[in-house]
């Protein structure tokens, strides 16, 4: 037994490396489409071409003939099945029923009308192209403010003025702020259409085995326990006999938080055909049929005094649906109404919300889901309200804060806020960059005629989702902690991480807490037959959840392991420290590997204690955690062709604690590229007709590295007291605060022409022709 | 939309994988070195097999699919070849290979790197510096990034994160990445350096029924006129998009990598005659007299990725319309040659292009290479995208103006990409500002000619009125960027 020991160093906080690079960066981990099963089959999806049809009828008889083909489905064959779900409980929601393939008529480009499966996958390619359907096509309406006017086509015939639903929510009295107010601004507002882009498209394999009559379902998802309960639903088998597995998910930023009808369509196949049988989406798919982001036009209304105080917000929102809901498409705008205050303390909020029904691929959850929307308008209007009352943005904001000491405040839209002093990013930010000194070389510019602009965003967000009240399937997470008999460490977290670190995270929390090497420590997740029940990967929820989980797990197992290690001792009180259990009286002390053996031989066992060291807890959380932060650029305008150049972009984001500084940079940074790309060049552009003109990466401008700008990033670090790590979480952070930022930036390097807000993205066509309209 | 159709209304893909067998009478020219091994192309495959699909059959997970279309990067594999007369990596788009264009050839894929059981040090930067979050996209900027690192020439010091231009990453923002490029130092002296002490691998002679690549362009001209169906490739990079993306299958490939002929690089006192299957890459190198804008006019060209195995003259024979291949050579006067059974003919760039996607090349004619007259004159290059840098053109000018005494335009070349179904000069403003002062209201004259007879159209990249407009205030930045050089 050891007599000195020493406290080893905590990793909380300590730039480690991840523990997940080593498989991803010798090409050795294993994605969906590397997977291989005996006498696998392969899928291809017919979609349909056009936004809106009747289906006549489908002929599959050349496709059949063709050699290798196994099977084909249509709509008919599943007529039976369950629907792809929808969570939301919106009263009075209009649900399509969402059948797997198309029964009478489609909806939108991409939309699956039948399967055909073959022995390869360039057989079943082929075969999909002999699949002759025979398409009567109708009137289709792919813009969200045309759908609402009188006239337009139905989406579905039974609801003619496809409206989904009406949401209303209102804190405080707005027609009294509005009354008492000296100014208001209103503007229309419009956060467009967005392709999620993970790098891996989507991917199932099914495979069925006849003798258990229990299916697996592998497929690249951020949910796999939902996707397991809710499939099962759709099939109507047993959910203990389907088995969920998520094998490493090429990115996912919310268009793999759902459940997709390929999935539930994979599984049924592969019972019908008795063989396994692989389905991986085509970038033309993903662009097509995976869910979309955004799609708002919003109408905001910004009532305040003459000194700046904000009054009140009345805004109109108006949300492009696509022709059906995925599982939160409807809940999406209802997280923008909670968000409207931003870090503001007005107290009077009045929002309508108009789902929309039009016949384009469903919108749902993509990278700050909702918020980013909020930020954006809300950011905006008080822009524009500082340039109507000829105040310095950044002023205008510091009157208006919640106070340091107010927290936890609460909002006019019934959140509690947990924590925050939103002045510091601000002022760091501005001190950062040296506000001052760039507002003399703006007017010095300006001078000369050159168009350079500053902006800020000082955003908020909601992270942790979050309590179970506030969400449609539970807010909680899972843990379970094993140590194992030789001491090493085992992690069941019911967080499924795609590129979050979580392996890395965890592993250091683990460290921490048990005073083990982090490489003695596994972390597994993604498989619903090892892992007890979760949620999942999303809403910046996987360390502020997931990690409070398993922090209270391993009190739990410390708690145990403390009694093993009084016995061991001979004694009734021990310290637990640095993986070892010390008898503080005598300094005698066991080690961590001499108790998990003792643990498990269970030759004598403490008092009322069984053998074995495993804990679980389900931990829910008490409240949403709440980042903030301040995002400032410099941006240049070129008056001959409307290009954009960003000069400085200066970020401190508050996401509470920081437990790997190299992998929260790598959050801001990555949230960043994807609120740029909104800003600046991302757009899904429908035509009149339907049909998707953006539908390459060609034609969809993803940010490449040479349009980066260099980011100077920095933090201040307010922990939440909403969970035992302080920790707020900082997936969508960046992408929250970017855009604003930007757009901000280019509207004051444009004000001096007189604009006053531009929509995204800031094309240089769109900005060109803001200077040749001020020219005219 | 303009003249190219985003949405067509099928969309699926259709490799006939055993519909079109390579058919070869000497299997032993369907070998390639993979890994440092020697692996067999199977006769039974299709020539429309891509490499990358082939690789992955093989068990080798690190290259992936993101795209299929050259766009993404997450497939990039390295290949040895001769640039310039030294061995390099380069570093190409696997989705884009027909694999029987690996016949003869050296790939090395991630797996290669850490074989030996530790990271290599482009793979330990990029642990070091967090470049990688999902993980899908890593192997593909290790392998841009290891073939940055081994460049000849490259020094002791950081890799250029530009090297990496062709992959796309989702995730990191990117910044990680390029930290680990620029935290890298020499290359070591292992044995991926020592194979670059030696020859590339030349690029070998297949004869079959579906794929072909003959060694001598006379054997190239029969197979023309042998075989109707029979379509030149060069690198891949548009018919493997048209192959994986749009089903296209092609009965009779016949690649042109092999023919002496058309891999020249000739200076003279008189001209500069570049081989029409140069690859973009290869000009560069060869090319040690460019004027400074060719260099800058490659980056925006296309990715590294694509330089490496697009051709110049495969740019030209596929005649887009918003290619930026063509604006660039009328500016300079080029030619193309042309040869066919009856022999060669040389015909001007500018009567080159007869209709949207239509050239003066008539059947069984091949274009041989494209011929720059000296001297050089200055020459600029404006591209107008979404993104600027490889990304499709909305709209691409390339001007050159040369002046004689007084400031007297002795010599004007205004050329176009993205403003009418061929890319043009604009004769009409050249002939107005030549002869006239280089001045204020000279290209006042000559915007107004353009505004007169260029007719673009509106789609989702630019509306015409934008375009239109585009092409006149670029001359009128050209004009004022003069001025300023001149002050």
């Amino acid at each position: 037994m050891a007599t000195t020991i020493t406290k080893p160093e905590t990793l909380f906080g300590k730039r480690v490396r991840r523990q997940e690079d080593p498989r991803l960066i010798t090409g050795t981990a294993l994605y969906l489409d590397d997977l291989k099963m005996p006498g696998m089959h392969h899928a291809c999806v017919v979609r349909s071409p056009h936004a809106a049809a009747k289906i006549r009828g489908i002929d599959t008889s050349a496709a059949r003939a063709l050699p290798g083909v196994a099977a084909i489905f249509t709509g008919a064959d599943v007529t039976g099945l369950g629907a792809v779900p929808c969570a939301a409980s919106i009263p009075g929601l209009r649900v399509p029923h969402h059948h797997l393939l198309a029964q009478d008529r489609v909806y939108y480009v991409g939309h699956p009308v039948a399967v055909v499966v073959g022995t390869d996958r360039y057989i079943a390619r082929d075969a999909a192209e002999l699949v002759e359907v025979d398409y009567e096509p109708t009137a289709a309406v792919a813009d969200p403010e045309k759908a609402l006017a009188a006239g337009a086509p139905a989406v579905h015939p039974e609801w003619p003025d496809n409206v989904a639903f009406n949401f209303h929510q209102e804190g405080g009295d707005t027609e009294e702020a509005f009354r008492q107010a000296d100014v208001v601004v209103r503007q229309r507002i419009t956060s467009q259409r967005l392709i999620p882009t993970s790098i891996e498209t989507r991917g199932v394999i099914a495979e069925w085995r006849a003798g258990e009559r229990s299916l697996t379902l592998h497929s690249s998802t951020q949910i796999p326990h939902l996707l397991r309960t809710l499939v099962a639903g759709i099939l109507g088998m047993p959910e203990n006999l389907l088995r969920v597995i998520t094998p490493e998910v090429g990115g996912g930023f919310g268009s793999k938080l759902n459940v997709y009808a390929e999935e539930a369509l994979m599984a049924y196949i592969a019972m019908k055909i008795n063989k396994p049988v692989k389905w991986v989406e085509s970038r033309r798919e993903n662009f097509q049929a995976t869910i979309h982001g955004r799609g708002h036009v919003d109408y905001f209304e910004l009532a305040a005094l003459r000194d700046g105080t904000i009054l009140g917000l009345k805004l109109k929102l108006i949300q492009d649906l696509g022709a059906y809901h995925q599982l939160l498409t409807p809940v999406i705008p209802t997280l923008s109404v909670l968000m409207m205050p931003g870090l503001y303390r007005f107290k009077n909020v009045n929002a309508d919300v108009v789902g929309v029904f039009t016949n384009c691929v469903p919108t749902d959850a993509y990278r700050g889901a909702g918020r980013p929307e909020a930020t954006h308008g809300i950011e905006r209007m008080v822009d524009m309200l500082a340039q109507e009352l000829k105040m310095d943005p950044a002023e205008i904001r510091l009157k208006n804060f919640v106070h340091a000491d107010e927290f936890p405040y609460g909002t006019a839209t019934g959140l509690t806020y947990d924590s925050g002093d939103y002045a510091k990013p601000l002022h760091k930010a501005m001190a950062e960059a040296g506000y001052e000194q760039l507002r003399r070389e703006q007017a010095a510019a300006r001078a000369e005629g050159r168009l350079v602009g500053i902006g800020l965003s000082t955003y908020g967000e909601i992270c942790a989702l979050g309590p179970s009240i506030a969400l449609p399937a539970g807010g909680w997470e899972s843990a379970t902690v094993k140590v194992e008999p030789s001491g090493k460490v085992t992690v069941l977290t019911g967080a499924s991480p795609h590129g979050q670190g979580e392996e890395t995270t965890f592993a250091q929390i683990v460290a921490d807490e048990l005073g083990v090497p982090m490489d003695d420590v596994l972390v597994v997740h993604g498989d619903t037959a090892v892992v007890q029940y979760g949620i999942g990967t999303f809403g910046s929820r996987g360390t502020a959840v997931g990690g409070s989980a398993l922090y209270y797990a391993l009190q739990d197992l410390k708690a145990k392991m403390k009694k093993f290690g009084a016995m061991m001792l001979g004694t009734e009180q021990v310290n637990f420290s640095g993986g070892y259990c010390v008898d503080e009286a005598t300094g005698k002390s066991v080690t961590f590997a001499e108790m998990a053996v003792a643990a498990y031989h269970a030759k004598k066992l403490p008092a009322n204690t069984e053998p074995g060291l495993v804990a679980t807890h389900f931990w829910e959380p008490p409240n949403f955690t709440f980042p903030f932060g301040a995002h400032l650029v410099v941006t240049e305008v070129d008056r001959e062709t409307g290009a954009i150049e960003i000069k400085r972009y200066v970020c401190v984001d508050d996401i509470g604690r920081i437990i790997n500084p190299l992998i929260v940079d790598g959050q801001v940074h990555g949230g960043v590229a994807q609120g740029l790309g909104q800003a600046l060049w991302e757009q899904a552009v429908y035509d009149e007709s339907g049909q998707l003109v953006s539908g390459e990466l060609t034609d969809y401008a993803l940010p490449r590295a040479s349009r980066m700008p260099w980011i100077e990033s920095s933090h201040t670090e307010t922990p939440s007291p909403v969970n035992p790590l302080g920790v707020k979480g900082v997936g969508e952070a960046g992408t929250i605060g970017c855009s604003p930022a930007v757009v901000n930036s280019v509207v004051d390097a444009l004000s001096p022409l007189g604009v006053r807000h531009i929509d995204m993205p800031l094309t240089p066509e769109k900005i060109w022709k803001l200077i040749e309209g001020a020219r005219a | 939309m303009l003249y190219t159709c985003p949405n067509r209304p099928k969309c699926h893909v259709s490799r006939p994988l055993n519909a079109m067998p390579i058919s070869i009478s000497d299997p032993a020219t369907l070998v390639f070195q993979l890994n440092g091994e020697a692996v067999s192309i199977p006769a039974s495959c299709s020539p429309q097999t891509t490499l990358l699909d082939f690789l992955r059959a093989r068990g080798l997970t690190g290259a992936k699919e993101g795209c299929a279309e050259g766009e993404c990067g997450a497939c990039t594999v390295v290949m040895v070849r001769d640039l310039d007369g030294r061995t390099v990596y380069r570093p190409v788009n696997s989705c884009l290979m027909f694999l029987p264009m690996a016949a003869g050839q050296e790939v090395y894929t991630v797996e290669a790197l850490a074989a030996s059981g530790s990271l290599h040090p482009v793979q330990q930067s990029m642990v070091d510096h967090g470049g990688s979050q999902c993980g899908y996209c890593t192997p593909g900027f290790v392998m841009s990034l290891f073939a940055e690192h081994y460049r000849p020439g490259r020094g002791d010091g950081a890799c250029d994160p530009h090297s990496m231009g062709g992959n796309l990453c989702r995730c990191t923002g990117y910044r990680p990445i390029r930290d680990a490029a620029l935290a890298l130092t020499a290359a070591p002296p292992d044995a991926f350096s020592r194979r670059l002490d030696a020859p590339a691998p030349p690029i070998t002679a297949i004869a079959s029924a579906h794929f072909s690549r003959p060694a001598t362009l006379d054997d190239c001209l029969a197979i023309l006129a042998r075989d109707p169906d029979a379509r030149i490739v060069s690198g891949g990079t548009d018919l493997g998009v048209e192959s994986n993306l749009l089903g296209r299958a092609f009965p009779h490939l016949v690649s042109v990598e092999a023919i002496p002929d058309l891999r020249i690089f000739h200076e003279t006192a008189r001209e500069i005659e570049i081989g029409a299957a140069l690859t973009l890459s290869e000009i560069e190198a060869a090319w040690k007299t460019a004027p400074a804008a060719f260099t800058e006019w490659l980056d925006l060209f296309a990715s590294p990725l694509i330089r490496n195995r697009a051709t110049l003259g495969g740019n030209l024979a596929t005649a887009s319309p918003i290619g930026d291949g063509a604006p660039f050579l009328l500016a300079l006067d080029a030619a193309v040659r042309i040869a066919g059974a009856s022999g060669t003919r040389t015909v001007p760039l500018h009567e080159f292009f007869l209709d949207y996607r239509k050239t003066a090349l008539a059947r069984a004619e091949i274009l041989v290479s494209i011929v720059i007259p000296k001297p050089v004159p200055p020459i600029v290059f404006y591209k107008v995208a979404k993104r600027r840098l490889d990304d499709i053109s909305t709209i691409a000018a390339a001007f050159s103006i040369t002046l004689g005494a007084a400031s007297r335009v002795t010599a004007a070349r205004l050329a176009y990409g993205g403003v009418a179904p061929v890319p043009l000069r604009c004769i009409q403003a050249e002939d107005i500002l030549t002869g006239s002062t280089w001045n204020r209201r000279a290209v006042q004259q000559a915007c107004a000619a353009i505004a007169a007879t260029l007719r673009p159209i509106s789609d989702h990249r630019g509306s015409a009125e934008y375009r239109l407009a585009l092409a006149q205030s670029l001359l009128e930045k050209f004009f004022y960027e003069c001025s300023e050089a001149a002050e």
